[in-house]
C-alpha cells in the first residue's frame, strides 16, 4: 500500500503525541484522530508506530495510562501527561522550534 | 528494571494490549460506518488502515519487554521441543557429552585433590622439607635426614624460623579397650606449631614436653578419636596405656591433617630432646627423620638450600666416616608426597582429555548431521522472515541445552566415579582420602559445558544459517549442496576421532600387555587367606632372647590348636611386608671384602614359614623344629643364592655367616625356590632363612593362614592370646590384610590398566558410533543414487564395496595419523610398562586390527541397509 502522506520526520512523533495529550486524557485512537485533524489531514500516524511509541513514552515516565470508559461506553485505555512529560514536551517544542527556524533559514538563503 | 517487571507481568500486559487495539479498530470501524460504508466494508477498511495487527503488537512488545530474553526463552522452549521430538538423538548426544565431561571431571578431581590442592597448613608455600642425599657411587635422594645432620642444621642454619622433626613409631595401645597396635609418629614439640596446625580439641605439645618425665602426652588423630574413642567430647585428659607406660591425651588433630600421604599416623608423641653426643650409634642413626622447616620472612627456598648444603659439607668434614659422600637438599612439603604419582596422573589427564575430545567430535558430528537434515525447516524459517541472527541463536540455544544437560549428567557421573576411584585407588596413591569434587571442578565443568555447547554448536549453526531458502526449498529439503560439504567435514571429524581412539587404544593395549607379562612372573609363594599381625614384645616382660623364643613357641602352640587355623608362623617379616637385609660372609669365600659385605634378604622364621607360604623345596630340607637354640646353627638359602656361590657343587653342608646377630657359622641344610619378596618387579632373589629359635627378636610378626573367615576367629585368637599375655594385641590391622596387600604389589599398573582400558573401550564405542552415524547418514542421503545404481544393474556387493571404500579411506586416514601420534607418544608410558618395550609390535599390530574390525562393523550395519534399497521406491520418492 503506497503511502499517501510523507513520513513523519524522525523524532517528531513523540512531540506530536505529547502535544496531543496536553488537552487532557485521550485514548490511542483519539490521539491519531487528533493529530490528523489538527494537521488538517496533513499528518497521519501509522498505528504501527503509534502504539510502540506510546509504550515507550509510558516506560520513560512521560505519560501515564489508565483504564477508563470511552464516549461510547466502552472500556478504553486513556493516556495523560505526567509532570515529567510536561517538561519533556517543553524541551521537545523548543528543539523543534530551533530545528524548523534553522531549516527555514537554510531554505531562504538559497 | 521496569522492563523486567513488565516481563513478569507479561500475560496481563499482553491482554491489555489486545484490548486496546481491538478498541482502536472498533472506533475506526465506527468512523467508517458513519462515513457511509457497510459494517463489513467498514471493518475491512479499518483493518487495512490499521495495518498488520500482530506485527504492531510484536513491535510494541519489543519496546516494553525484554526481546532478547523472550527470544532465548522461546528458543529454549523450541529446543526442548526438538530434544523431546528426537529422543534417540538427544539421548545419544547428551550421554556422549556426559561421559566425556564426567570422566574428565573425575580425573581432574583426582589431579586437583592430589596434586593441585595445597596441604592444610598455614602458608604451606613457606614450608620446606629438608633431606639428605647420597652423592657417592650410586647417588640416591633420601627421604629423610640423620640425627647428627639435623642437630647441625638446628645449630647453624639461619634460614628457618623453626625446624621440626617426625619419625615413625609403631606401638600398641593396651588400655582402655583391647590391645591394638598402631602406626604412630614421634614428633618434635614444635612440630604442630611449625606446620601451623591447630588441634580441634585440647592443645598440641608444650616446648618442655621433650624433657624426661614430661613426655607422656599424646595428640591423637581425628580418626582414632572417632574410631577407638567414639568421638567422646571428654577425651582430653584421658589416660591411655601404651604398652607399659601411661600417657595423657592432650589434643585431637584436625580431620584433614594427614602428614603422611598413604597411612596416616594414629597418634603423636613428643620426641625426646635429640641427644647431643658423638656416640657412633647416634651418628649412625638411620637417615629417616623427616625434617620440616618454616622459612623466615624474606628468605627464599634457594637460599635455604644453599645454606643447608654448605652445612652438610662442614658435617662431612667433621664425620668423614659416615657423612663423606652426603649432601642435602630442600623440597616443598607436598612435592615428595606426590612426585611418584604426579606424572602418572598427568598422563591420565591427557588420556581423559583425548576421550573428551572424542566425545566433543562426536557431538559436533551429530549436530552437523542434524543441522543438514533440518535445512528445509531452517529455509522455511528464513522465508518467514527469521533473521540470520535469530537462526544462529536458536541453533546455539539447542546445542547449549544439550551441553548443559550433558554436563549436569556428567557431574552426576563424576560424583559416582570419584567415589569409586577414591574407594579403589591403590594404597600407593597419596592423599586419596582428600579426593573430592570442589568448586573449582564444578566451575570447570560449567565452563566446559558452555565452551563445548558454543564450540560444537557454532559451526553447524553458521553453516545452517547460510541456507538459501529458495534453493533449499526447491531441493525438497534434500539439501544436497549443503549436505555434501557437511558430509566432508563430518568425514574429517570421524577420521580425527578414529586417530584419537587409536592413540588411547594403543596406550591401553600396551598397559594390558604389560599387565599380562606381570601376571606371568612367578612370585614363588602363595598367600591365599593369610593374615598378618604385627607384634612387639615389651622389653620389660620379654627381656631375653630365651623369653622371646618361649613366647613364640607357646603362641604357636596355642594358635595352632584353634579350629580353622591352617598354619601359624612367626617371622622377622614376610614377602611384600617389610625388609630385613643382613650382611653375610660365605665361609668358603674369604676374599669378600669385610668392610663391604654383600646383603641378602634374611627371613628369621619359625619352621612353618615355608609350608604356610607354599615355598618350594629344591634340595635338602626346610627348617625344622629340631633347629632350636641348643642345636647347631643352620640356614636355608634360595636357589639363586646357591647357584651364585656354589656353582656346580652341592650347596648342602656348605656354611655361611650372618654378621648380625651372632656371627655364628651356619650350615646350609636346604635350598628353596626363589621368591620375589618385593613383588613381580623385584629382581632381588638372594635369600637366607634362619630359624627363629636360633636368632630370636622382640618384634616378630605373626602370620595366620586360615580356613574360615578371619572375623569368626578373632574371639578364639583373643582367648588364646589372653592365656599367654593379656596385654598383647592380636589385632589384624585392616590395611595389613595380606591378600589385599599382595594384590596391591603392583597397584599403579593395576590402576593404570583399569583406567586406560575403560577410556579405551569408551573411545572405541564413541568412534564406532561416529562411523555408524556418518555412514548411516550418507546412505540415507544417497538413497536415490543407490537406487539408480541398482536399477542400472549394480549388485549388492558393488554397493557395499562403494560404501566400504569411502569409509575405509576415512578410517584408514584416521588410523594412519593415530599410529604416527602413538609412535611419538607411547614413550611417555615407558615407565609404566613391564616386560615389553614402548614400541611393542604385538600392540602395534593388534590394536589397529581391533579398531579396524570395530570400524568395519560400524560401517557394515548401515551399509547393508543400503543394499536393501528397492530401486523403484527409491526413484519414486523423488
Amino acid at each position: 500500500m503506497p503511502k499517501a502522506k510523507p513520513d513523519l520526520l524522525q523524532g517528531t512523533l513523540d512531540l506530536l503525541i505529547l502535544n496531543a495529550l496536553q488537552r487532557g486524557p485521550i485514548h490511542g485512537f483519539g490521539i491519531s484522530v487528533a493529530i490528523r485533524a489538527t494537521s488538517r489531514e496533513a499528518l497521519r500516524v501509522e498505528q504501527g508506530s503509534l502504539y510502540p511509541a506510546l509504550y515507550r513514552l509510558e516506560e520513560q515516565g512521560w505519560i501515564r495510562a489508565e483504564w477508563g470508559v470511552s464516549d461510547n461506553n466502552r472500556k478504553a485505555r486513556f493516556y495523560s501527561l505526567t509532570a515529567a512529560g510536561r517538561r519533556q514536551l517543553a524541551v521537545e517544542v523548543s528543539h523543534w522550534e530551533q530545528l524548523s527556524s534553522a531549516i527555514n533559514l537554510v531554505l531562504k538563503a538559497t | 528494571m521496569a522492563r523486567f517487571l513488565n516481563f513478569l507481568r507479561k500475560p496481563r500486559l499482553e491482554k491489555e494490549m489486545s484490548d486496546e487495539m481491538r478498541h482502536h479498530l472498533d472506533l475506526l470501524t465506527a468512523q467508517h460506518i458513519a462515513a457511509g460504508l457497510s459494517p463489513e466494508e467498514a471493518r475491512y477498511a479499518a483493518l487495512r488502515e490499521f495495518g498488520h495487527v500482530e506485527g504492531i503488537k510484536e513491535n510494541a512488545r519489543d519496546v516494553r519487554g525484554l526481546p532478547w530474553l523472550e527470544a532465548i526463552l522461546h528458543d529454549l522452549r523450541d529446543g526442548g521441543r526438538m530434544l523431546r521430538k528426537n529422543p534417540g538423538f538427544s539421548l545419544v548426544t547428551i550421554l556422549t557429552l556426559a561421559i566425556g565431561i564426567g570422566a574428565t571431571a573425575a580425573i581432574f578431581t583426582v589431579v586437583n585433590s592430589v596434586v593441585l590442592q595445597p596441604l592444610p597448613y598455614r602458608e604451606p608455600d613457606r614450608l620446606l622439607a629438608l633431606r639428605e642425599s647420597y652423592k657417592g657411587k650410586q647417588p640416591f635422594r633420601f627421604t629423610g635426614a640423620g640425627r647428627v645432620t639435623f642437630r647441625e642444621w638446628l645449630a647453624q642454619s639461619t634460614s628457618f624460623s623453626s625446624l621440626a622433626t617426625a619419625y615413625p613409631w609403631a606401638r600398641t595401645i593396651t588400655d582402655p579397650g583391647a590391645p591394638v597396635r598402631y602406626y604412630a609418629w614421634r614428633v618434635s614439640t614444635n612440630y604442630f606449631s611449625t606446620l601451623g596446625v591447630q588441634p580441634v580439641l585440647g592443645r598440641t605439645f608444650l616446648p618442655d614436653e621433650n624433657s624426661p618425665g614430661k613426655g607422656n602426652v599424646l595428640v591423637i588423630s581425628h580418626r582414632l578419636w572417632l574410631g577407638r574413642f567414639n568421638g567422646r567430647p571428654d577425651i582430653i585428659g584421658q589416660q591411655v596405656h601404651i604398652e607399659d607406660q601411661s600417657y595423657t591425651i592432650v589434643g585431637v588433630a584436625p580431620k584433614d591433617f594427614m602428614p603422611e600421604p598413604v597411612v596416616d599416623p594414629a597418634f603423636f608423641v613428643p620426641d625426646p630432646d635429640p641427644i647431643i653426643s658423638t656416640d657412633p650409634k647416634v651418628v649412625l642413626f638411620p637417615r629417616y627423620i623427616e625434617v620440616v622447616g618454616r622459612l623466615k620472612p624474606g628468605v627464599t627456598a634457594r637460599e635455604a638450600s644453599q645454606e643447608i648444603s654448605a652445612i652438610s659439607a662442614r658435617i662431612a668434614r667433621l664425620y668423614p666416616a659416615t657423612n663423606a659422600d652426603w649432601t642435602a637438599y630442600v623440597t616443598s612439603v607436598l612435592e615428595p608426597q606426590i612426585e611418584e604419582v604426579k606424572s602418572f596422573l598427568l598422563l591420565l589427564l591427557a588420556a581423559v582429555g583425548f576421550l573428551l575430545l572424542i566425545a566433543c567430535v562426536n557431538v559436533a558430528n551429530l549436530l552437523l548431521a542434524r543441522a543438514s537434515t533440518r535445512t528445509r525447516e531452517i529455509a522455511v524459517r528464513c522465508a518467514l522472515g527469521a533473521s540470520r541472527r535469530r537462526i544462529i541463536s536458536q541453533l546455539l540455544c539447542e546445542s547449549l541445552m544439550i551441553s548443559l544437560l550433558g554436563s549436569a549428567l556428567g557431574i552426576v557421573l563424576a560424583y559416582v566415579s570419584v567415589s569409586f576411584l577414591a574407594g579403589h585407588a591403590p594404597l600407593s596413591l597419596p592423599r586419596a582420602q582428600v579426593i573430592a569434587i570442589d568448586g573449582r571442578v564444578l566451575a570447570g565443568c560449567c565452563v566446559l559445558a558452555i565452551l563445548t555447547g558454543l564450540g560444537f554448536g557454532l559451526a553447524p549453526a553458521l553453516q545452517a544459517s547460510k541456507v538459501n531458502p529458495q534453493l533449499a526449498l526447491k531441493e525438497q529439503g534434500r539439501g544436497t549442496s549443503a549436505g555434501g560439504r557437511g558430509l566432508s567435514i563430518r568425514r574429517f571429524l570421524v577420521a580425527f576421532e578414529v586417530s584419537l581412539a587409536l592413540v588411547l587404544l594403543m596406550a591401553a593395549g600396551l598397559v594390558v600387555r604389560s599387565f599380562a607379562a606381570l601376571q606371568q612372573v612367578p612370585l614363588g609363594f602363595q598367600t591365599h587367606t593369610a593374615y598378618l599381625a604385627k607384634n612387639t614384645l615389651p622389653p620389660a616382660h620379654y627381656p631375653t632372647p630365651e623369653s622371646q623364643d618361649l613366647f613364640v613357641q607357646r603362641a604357636t602352640e596355642k594358635f595352632s590348636a584353634i579350629p580353622g587355623v591352617h598354619s601359624v608362623v612367626f617371622a622377622s617379616h614376610y614377602p611384600a611386608f617389610g625388609r630385613n637385609d643382613r650382611a653375610y660372609k660365605i665361609d668358603r669365600h674369604p676374599e669378600l671384602d669385610p668392610r663391604n659385605l654383600p646383603y641378602a634378604a634374611c627371613f628369621v622364621c619359625t619352621p612353618s614359614f615355608f609350608r604356610a607360604l607354599d615355598i618350594s623345596l629344591v634340595q635338602g630340607r626346610f627348617l625344622e623344629a629340631r633347629d632350636d637354640a641348643k642345636a647347631a646353627p643352620v640356614a636355608v638359602v634360595s636357589r639363586t643364592f646357591a647357584e651364585k656361590y656354589f656353582p656346580g657343587e652341592n650347596p648342602i653342608g656348605q656354611s655361611l655367616t650372618l654378621v648380625n646377630p651372632d656371627g655364628a657359622s651356619r650350615t646350609i641344610v636346604g635350598v628353596v625356590g626363589d621368591i620375589r619378596d618385593m613383588g613381580p618387579l623385584s629382581e632381588r632373589t638372594l635369600q637366607i632363612y634362619v630359624p627363629f629359635s636360633q636368632a630370636p627378636m622382640p618384634n616378630p610378626s605373626l602370620l595366620l593362614r586360615v580356613e574360615t573367615s578371619i572375623g569368626t576367629l578373632q574371639p578364639a585368637l583373643r582367648r588364646a592370646m589372653d592365656a599367654i599375655d593379656a596385654n598383647l594385641p592380636v589385632s589384624i590391622v585392616p590395611q595389613l590384610d595380606f591378600t589385599d596387600f599382595l594384590h596391591e604389589t603392583y597397584p599403579t599398573q593395576r590402576f593404570a590398566l583399569f583406567l586406560f582400558a575403560t577410556f579405551a573401550v569408551v573411545a572405541l564405542l564413541l568412534s564406532a558410533l561416529g562411523i555408524y552415524g556418518v555412514v548411516a547418514y550418507s546412505v540415507t542421503q544417497r538413497t536415490q543414487e543407490i537406487g539408480i545404481r541398482l536399477a542400472l544393474g549394480a549388485q549388492a556387493r558393488d554397493i557395499l564395496n562403494m560404501i566400504f571404500s569411502q569409509t575405509g579411506r576415512m578410517v584408514g586416514a584416521g588410523m594412519l595419523v593415530g599410529l604416527v601420534v602413538s609412535l611419538l607418544t607411547t614413550r611417555f608410558l615407558k615407565s609404566y610398562l613391564f616386560g615389553i618395550g614402548e614400541y611393542d609390535l604385538v600392540a602395534f599390530i593388534a590394536v589397529p586390527i581391533f579398531l579396524g574390525l570395530a570400524a568395519w562393523l560400524a560401517c557394515y550395519l548401515p551399509a547393508r541397509r543400503a543394499t536393501k534399497v528397492d530401486p523403484m521406491t527409491a526413484l519414486r520418492s523423488e
